[in-house]
This record gives C-alpha cells, sequence and structure tokens, in this order.
C-alpha cells in the first residue's frame, strides 16, 4: 500500500523501534558468531566454579555451579532460542495462514469447520499444552518447535480469516472472479499480499512468545537434553540464587533483552505499516467530500 | 443480428440482511442488443447493483435465466459458465478506492486477465497493457506505479483499461461516474462514449443519476425496489415517462427545466427499505395517484407504445 | 472590499480575507486563499467547487471546526452580526454554535448518537440554548420536529438513529441545527448523500425555513442543479480562491470565468440530443493542482483555454464585471 521507500523512512523515524532492531540483530550476530567466538562445548567445564563475572580467574561472564563458561552457554543459547523462535512462528505462521485464508475466502460450512477447529486448539492453554506434548514425545528441538508451533497458529487463522473476509468483498476482488481467475490465484496474489502487513507484525510477536515458552520449557527441564539453552542455564542456577545470582540472572538478563528488543521491532513495523492518525489527518485535508478529482 | 446480445428472463436475487431475507431483484426481465447502450437507472434498494452482479456470476440468482449470446450463463462463475462467456463480458466498479487491488502495480492489475486467459508472451502482454493504458488517457509509465498514486478518475480509467483488456462485446458498467467530480465524470463519459464507437462494445449503464443516464443510453430500464416500473426509449426520460415514479425522477433533477409541469412534490416521503418492500405496487406508499388497487394488486408491465411498457395501473 | 450590492440589510455573516493553511514537513501549504463573501438575511448562498476547491474547508472555518492542528486560519475575520468570530474565546464561541449559526453536514448517520433517543437528543440539543421545563421541552422538540415536516413525529420521539432512513436522519439533523433559533445555517453538502427524489423534499424544507424564519443559508455543494433551483447567490471557487461571484441566475446563465463555463458544459444530459448522436461534454484538461502554492499567477491558466502570458504571471483580483456579478479573470472581457 506504501512504497517500500517510504516505510522505512518511517521505520527509521521510531527511535524505540530502531533500538529493538539493533538489539535484535545484535543478539542474532552473537548467536551466529558462537562457534567462533566460543568453539567447542558449553557444556564443557572450563575452570573453576562459582566464579563471579570480574573475577581475575574466571571467564567474561563467570561459571556457573559445575564451572562452565557462562559466556558460552549465553551464546550458544542464543542459537537455541533464535532456532525455536523463529521456525516454530514460521510453521505457526503458515499453518494459521492457510487455515484462515481458506475458511474466510469459502465461508459457508468450510468456515464453520475450519472455526470450531482452530477454537479447540485455541482454548487449551498454550504453555500447557506444549508442556504436555513435549512430555509426551521425546524432548527435542524439532518437537519444542512443533509443539509450539500447534498452540501458536490459531492467532494467525483468526486474524487471516478475519483480513480476507474483509478482503473478499472487495471490488478488486470481484473483477478477478468476473474474469475468470481461479480461487487459488485469488487468495495467494489478491487477498494475501494486502493481509501482510497485520501478518508480519503478529509473527514478530510470536517469534518473542515463542521464545519464552522454550524458555519456560527448559527450565523445567523438559527441552533437549542435549542442547544448552537459557532456560536451562536459569534452571542449574537456581539452587545457587541466594549467594550467586549472577548465574541465573544474566541468562534472564539475555532473554529478557531479546524479547524485548523483538517486541520493539514488532511495535516499529506496525507503526511504520500503519502511518499514525496525524498523518493520515494532513493526507486527507485537500480531500474533504465523499466525490473525487 | 437476431439474437440479443444479453437476454434477462424473469430474474430473481434473495439476500439476506438480520437473518430476514428479501427479493432484492424481484422478477426481472429485459434484454440489451449488440452496440446498444441499455440505460439502467434506480435509487437505493432498486436492485440494479444487485441484478448487474448477478448477471457478471458473482451472485447466483434464486430464480430466472441469463442468456449471452443465446447461451445460457446462469450458472454462477466461469467455472460452469466457461471462460468463453468470462472474455466477452466485463465490467467497470463504481469505488475507485476498492476496485483496484492496492499492493500491486496498475501494469500488473491490468494484466492480470491477460494472465488468467493464457496469453503467451511477456512482451506481447506489457505491449497490449500499454497500449490500454494509453488509450483510457494515462501516462505510458503508468503501469509502474501503484493505484494510491492515482486520482479516482484516474483510477476509473485503469478500471476501463482493465475492462478491456479481453475485449469484451458487452461491458456493464456498474455506476462509474457517481463517485467522481462533474469536470472528471465529463472526462470519463467522452472515454467511454470514444471507446463504444471504436471497439464496438455495448453498455449496460446503470447510474441512480438521471442525467447521466440521459446522457449515455438509447433505451432505459427504470427499476423501484426490485421491479421494473418502466422501460423505452431514452426520450421516455425527458418527458415520455408515464410511471408516476419515473415522473418523480425527472422532477426531482435539480436543476432540470424540462417539463413543463414540475411537480415538486412528485414523490411523498422517504423510499423503504427493500427488506419490508410494500404490498401490491411498491411504489404506493409514495405515490401521489395512488388508489386502492395499488395497494393490493401488483401491476404488471404492459406495454403502451413503441418498445415502451409501464407497470402502473392507470398509466 | 466586498461590492455585493443586492443585500438590502447588513450582512449577518461576512467573510473577510479568509485564508486557511497547514504546516507539514516545516513547509507552509495554503488551502483556502483570500476568500471574501457576504450573507444576506434571509438569502441562500452557494459555495460550489470540485474536490480541493476549499469549500468545504471555508465552511468549517466559520465555526472554527477545522481539524486544528494542523489546519489553521491564517488570516481574515469572519463576522456573525459584527463580531469576529476568529477572535472569540471558547466560551463565545459555544454560545454562537448552534445559537447563531448552526451547521448541518453531509453523512446523517455519523452525526446522530446510535445510542440515544431522538427525542433526547433533539431535547440536549433545546437545552444547550434554553432551560426550559420538561413539559415545555416536549412541546418545543414536537415543534421542531414538525418543522421539518418528519411524518409521524410521537413515535420518532421514542426511535433510535439506525432505525431512520437517511432522508429523515437529516431531517431530524435540521431539527437539531434549528433548535437553537439560528441567524444563519451553513448546509454542507446536505443531501450528497441522499437518494435524488429525497434530496428535493429536504431541499425544498429548507427553502421553506428559509422563508418562515428570515434564516440565512450557506450551501455548500458541487451540484450545479440546485444552485440553479435554490440559491440566490453563488460564489464558484477553485483551487482555494472564488472565481466568481453573483446572483445564481446571473452567474449560471451567462457565465464569464472559464472554469464556471467548462463546469456548465460540462453536465450531461441537459437536453435531448438531435439525430441519436450523444453530444460531447466539455472537458477542462488536467486536473486540480494537488499543491496549491506551486502555482503561479491564476491557479487555473494550466488548464485554462484561454490563458495568456499575464494570467501565469500574476493572480487576478476578484472585480465587478456586471452589476453585482464578480470575476477574477484578465480574459473574462474577452469573450462575450
Amino acid at each position: 500500500m506504501r512504497a517500500a521507500g517510504g516505510f522505512w523512512t518511517r521505520y527509521r523515524r521510531n527511535r524505540p523501534a530502531v533500538a529493538g532492531l539493533a538489539i535484535v540483530l545484535m543478539v542474532v550476530a552473537l548467536g551466529l558468531l558462537a562457534p567462533l567466538l566460543y568453539p567447542g562445548d558449553p557444556w564443557s567445564i572450563v575452570g573453576q566454579p562459582f566464579l563471579w563475572p570480574g573475577d581475575p580467574h574466571a571467564p567474561l561472564l563467570g561459571t556457573d555451579v559445575l564451572g562452565r563458561d557462562i559466556a558460552s552457554g549465553v551464546l550458544h543459547g542464543a542459537r537455541v532460542s533464535l532456532r525455536v523462535g523463529l521456525f516454530s512462528a514460521l510453521f505457526a505462521g503458515v499453518i494459521g495462514t492457510i487455515v484462515g485464508s481458506v475458511a474466510g475466502y469459502y465461508a459457508g460450512w468450510v468456515d464453520d469447520v475450519l472455526m470450531r477447529i482452530t477454537e479447540a486448539f485455541q482454548t487449551v492453554p498454550s504453555f500447557l499444552t506444549a508442556l504436555i506434548i513435549v512430555a509426551l514425545f521425546k524432548p527435542s528441538i524439532p518437537t519444542i518447535i512443533a509443539a509450539i508451533a500447534i498452540v501458536s497458529w490459531p492467532g494467525v487463522a483468526r486474524l487471516v480469516r478475519a483480513e480476507t473476509l474483509r478482503l473478499r468483498g472487495s471490488d478488486f476482488v470481484s473483477a478477478c472472479v468476473t474474469f475468470g481467475m481461479s480461487d487459488i490465484r485469488i487468495i495467494i496474489t489478491q487477498i494475501l499480499p494486502n493481509c501482510l502487513a497485520p501478518l508480519i507484525v503478529m509473527v514478530s510477536v510470536m517469534i518473542a512468545s515463542a521464545i519464552l515458552i522454550e524458555a519456560g520449557l527448559s527450565f523445567l527441564g523438559l527441552s533437549d537434553p542435549s542442547q544448552l539453552s537459557w532456560g536451562t542455564m536459569i534452571a542449574t542456577g537456581r539452587d545457587a540464587l541466594r549467594s550467586a545470582w549472577y548465574m541465573s540472572a544474566i541468562p534472564g538478563i539475555a532473554i529478557l533483552v531479546t524479547v524485548l528488543g523483538i517486541n520493539l521491532v514488532s511495535e516499529g513495523l506496525n507503526d511504520a505499516f500503519n502511518p499514525g492518525l496525524r498523518q493520515r489527518q494532513v493526507a486527507q485535508i485537500p480531500r474533504q467530500t465523499s466525490r473525487q478529482a | 443480428m437476431s439474437t440479443a446480445l444479453l437476454e434477462v428472463r424473469d430474474l430473481s436475487v434473495v439476500h439476506h440482511k438480520n437473518g430476514h431475507a428479501f427479493r432484492a431483484v424481484d422478477g426481472v426481465s429485459l434484454t440489451l442488443a449488440r452496440g446498444e447502450t441499455l440505460g439502467l437507472i434506480g435509487e437505493s434498494g432498486c436492485g440494479k447493483s444487485s441484478l448487474a452482479r448477478a448477471i457478471m456470476g458473482l451472485h447466483r440468482p434464486a430464480a430466472g435465466r441469463i442468456l449471452f449470446d443465446g447461451a445460457d450463463i446462469t450458472a454462477r462463475k466461469w467455472r460452469r459458465r466457461g471462460r468463453a462467456v468470462a472474455r466477452r463480458l466485463q465490467m467497470i466498479f463504481q469505488d475507485p478506492q476498492q476496485s483496484l487491488n492496492p499492493r500491486i502495480t496498475v501494469g500488473r492489475i491490468v494484466e492480470e486477465p491477460l494472465l488468467v486467459h493464457g496469453m503467451r508472451g511477456r512482451g506481447q502482454r506489457r505491449a497490449l497493457v500499454k497500449s490500454l493504458l494509453e488509450k483510457v488517457g494515462l501516462a505510458p509509465d503508468a503501469g509502474e506505479r501503484l493505484p494510491h498514486e492515482f486520482s479516482g478518475g484516474q483510477r476509473q480509467r485503469i478500471g476501463i483499461a482493465r475492462a478491456l483488456a479481453l475485449t469484451p462485446d458487452l461491458v456493464i458498467c456498474d455506476e462509474p461516474v457517481s463517485a467522481l467530480d462533474l469536470s472528471v465524470q465529463a472526462q470519463v463519459l467522452n472515454l467511454l462514449a470514444d471507446l463504444q464507437d471504436e471497439f464496438k462494445l455495448s453498455y449496460l449503464f446503470i447510474s441512480h443519476d438521471l442525467s447521466v443516464v440521459r446522457h449515455m443510453a438509447g433505451r432505459v430500464v427504470v427499476m423501484y425496489l426490485g421491479r421494473i416500473v418502466e422501460t423505452g426509449p431514452a426520450a421516455l426520460l425527458w418527458d415520455g415517462g408515464r410511471h408516476p415514479y419515473t415522473r418523480a425522477l425527472i422532477a426531482a433533477v435539480p436543476g432540470g427545466a424540462v417539463s413543463t409541469s414540475r411537480e415538486r412534490r412528485a414523490a411523498l416521503g422517504d423510499i423503504p427499505s427493500p427488506v419490508d418492500r410494500p404490498r401490491g405496487c411498491a411504489f404506493h406508499t409514495r405515490c401521489p395517484f395512488k388508489q386502492s388497487i395499488c395497494m393490493e394488486v401488483e401491476p404488471p408491465l404492459r406495454g403502451v407504445g413503441d418498445s415502451h411498457a409501464v407497470a402502473c395501473h392507470f398509466a | 472590499m466586498n461590492a455585493i450590492t443586492e443585500i438590502a440589510a447588513a450582512p449577518v455573516l461576512d467573510v473577510r480575507g479568509l485564508h486557511l493553511g497547514f504546516e507539514s514537513n516545516g513547509r507552509r501549504h495554503k488551502l483556502v486563499n483570500d476568500v471574501s463573501f457576504a450573507l444576506g438575511p434571509g438569502r441562500m448562498l452557494a459555495l460550489v467547487g470540485e474536490s480541493g476547491s476549499g469549500k468545504t474547508m471555508t465552511a468549517l472555518s466559520i465555526l472554527r471546526l477545522l481539524p486544528d492542528p494542523p489546519v489553521r486560519i491564517l488570516e481574515g475575520a469572519v463576522c456573525f452580526d459584527g463580531t469576529d468570530l476568529t477572535r472569540l474565546g471558547p466560551d463565545a464561541l459555544r454560545g454562537v454554535r448552534g445559537g447563531g449559526v448552526a451547521m448541518i453536514f453531509q453523512e446523517p448517520q455519523s452525526a446522530l448518537n446510535p445510542v440515544m433517543s431522538i427525542g433526547r437528543q433533539l431535547r440536549e440539543a433545546v437545552s444547550a440554548h434554553e432551560k426550559l421545563p420538561r413539559k415545555a421541552l416536549d412541546a418545543r422538540v414536537r415543534e421542531l420536529l414538525e418543522l421539518v415536516r418528519m411524518p409521524d413525529p410521537d413515535r420518532i420521539v421514542h426511535e433510535f438513529p439506525h432505525r431512520l432512513s437517511g432522508g429523515m436522519r437529516q431531517r431530524v439533523l435540521i431539527a437539531i441545527a434549528m433548535a437553537g433559533r439560528p441567524r444563519v445555517l451553513i448546509a454542507d453538502e446536505p443531501t450528497t448523500a441522499l437518494d435524488v427524489t429525497v434530496q428535493r423534499e429536504i431541499l425544498d424544507m429548507l427553502a421553506g425555513l428559509q422563508d418562515l424564519f428570515g434564516v440565512a443559508i450557506l450551501l455548500i455543494t458541487h451540484d450545479l442543479g440546485l444552485v440553479a433551483d435554490y440559491a440566490d447567490d453563488v460564489a464558484v471557487m477553485y483551487a482555494g480562491r472564488i472565481v466568481e461571484h453573483g446572483p445564481a441566475a446571473d452567474v449560471l446563465g451567462d457565465p464569464l470565468h472559464p472554469y464556471t463555463r467548462g463546469l456548465l458544459g460540462a453536465r450531461p444530459g441537459l437536453v435531448p440530443s438531435a439525430g441519436g448522436r450523444r453530444p460531447r461534454l466539455v472537458e477542462i484538461k488536467g486536473a486540480v493542482p494537488s499543491d496549491l502554492d506551486a502555482v503561479e499567477g491564476c491557479p487555473f491558466s494550466p488548464r485554462c483555454p484561454l490563458a495568456g502570458e499575464q494570467c501565469r504571471l500574476r493572480a487576478p483580483e476578484l472585480l465587478v464585471a456586471r452589476d453585482g456579478h464578480l470575476v477574477s479573470c484578465f480574459k473574462q472581457a474577452a469573450e462575450t
């Protein structure tokens, strides 16, 4: 709806959004660089346990209860979190979009059936469901991704369905029907491009919640035992909370900062996609009547 | 040509509002000959847009038949009608804001019908799109821009270009100039007239604006609350209208100095909702000449002269 | 200064040298440029123009209803009965709004509160200007509904807006506007959203109010037919300026400005075409300028068939061409 150039200009003007983007890029960079900066196993013991950050014998962020390098854990943990976050949001997005667009376009009994299914998935509490799924199947990164995707897609489906219903009545869709365009083609080329903005915003929010769900699962010990995740680190440091709180605090701060960054980016995207009320008013001023030039 | 290009027989379209079903179009019949411009005039609730959409296959009629060049196309959508019909029957929409996909370029919008109908050769398609855009009076580089960069009048032109892409025989114009300023309206009406001459098009021209229909149409159909109340040559919109509603429409035209006897209070009160259609003659609630029979019996459409028919007990 | 000499009494509304504009990205954009007109008591002046002409902005500025920020009155005076409305404080202005000058808008459905009955909205409107005991209040409400020729007023009083048709809602709005016994009624495209048969009734009713109460009406419209049928005087606006101004019959019968001529020629369906050939409508080439400040000289010159050198250099002033008939054009004298 607006040229790409305008979009980035608007985004750039939003300081918190730019800061959020910087944070996210930094986390991504650190995650990607983890094997370079900290080659080897983050589980391996590098020194004395219980060393505080700043201690002359300690690595940058200290060591945990068993003497593992916390900094290495944070960086490798970033990889886990981002992977889970990204893929689960992606799968949820795809499933939700397919269900939502089909339900919204065909309406009638198709819509009823699909929406009942969607509601069924939506009414169970998401974290609990993810937990049960992971507990039932072997806990691994793919299982977690699947579990989170399964609980997240209904939100996308609702959104895409609402947008599809709205757009379906537009004349430009009717025009395509009149010259014989197939339904699938209409959905893909006409309707979905117009859903893109709210969809992107929703997907970005889902990435953040996926990271939080994953952290919760790994805190409870239900994550992939072979992967060191931020949640696991918090869990490990839990017993030493009173004396060596840094062990839990540091991965906790990592989660906080990442999720915050992603949320700022989501808000920035939202605002950039919908120029604010003030701007809309200005744009509308020369045309106050219902007629057009 | 003996067969009419478009023939509608006893068509009815049912809509649902708040759980009530009502007939937006009720037993409408009309014919449109090749090369003709048939004007369809009526105010809100008359069913003209529903009729247009049913003819285009966007809404399934509840009863009746639609024949295009002799072939029955009553079934909804192109799949059952055949793509060949979709090529020859096209539509121009009313709202310039809604009729174009805001996310794709104008060139792509006009190209889409060609793609759907399997026109090969990207270069060939692009060339055709360019010539169409020029034909409707837009700059050659218009194809690369997005719809929001154009004014309302220009967007209507784009819609016209899209409708012409498949060289149709019949174009249904659904209120094509209602949302435009007067001077822009003149440009678009002139354009439609020129294109009709050049491409030998037939038009079903729908509008609530009497002046516009007077200008464009050769024959007219006047609708009120889902039914035809009068049909005949366009001259009846000047002074030959026999139905009280037609006369009310003529009297209501602002600045119209046509009738010598201007009955200013020709239609009393507001238009009833199509959901609550009055019994008998639908116009009786507003008709200055109503009698008791009008409240009970629906008047049939009777011929009163040379291809002129009226649905009134007393016309 | 205005040279409208048709007005016997002092004008009830006198707009002088109005300039409106807004700021965006540090630059100022003009929307209305040096607009002046006067409205005599009991007369109807039509302000005619297309999109972007500035007519709605001008109307909104009278009661200071502009979306401010960002649009503001840059210069000029709006005198109602001698008082400059642009200088009034908020309390005094509130008193004028509805009491001295009332306004009705184009979309009846958005102007009425959907959760309040019609009767209640009317009572509120009356109470804003006079304090009456409940019985007198109800009587006044009924009186107003009868004034606007509302069918079945006793039932309507209890109804809610969504149950009324567009025409009836507009009548309610006119009733609300008349509640404060205004001397001036500004009607911004009051019938554009209504069916044409209903439009007749509403305008006949407004004309009736003019006769009955001597209320002066400023009618904002794009429809030249309405001007011909109802207005006493007309001012044609283009790109934020008044380009022609005079008695309606005079301006429409013998227009002097090329834009007015173009508009009148663009009207379809005026006379039946001879021999079945469709007449060609007059086209004004080009489009309304989107940036009013960018055009040098006369704002219509890029599109004007008569444009000459001086037209591109200076903007012409609104000057008297004939008795009571003003036009802003260097060339209108050439075409007779």
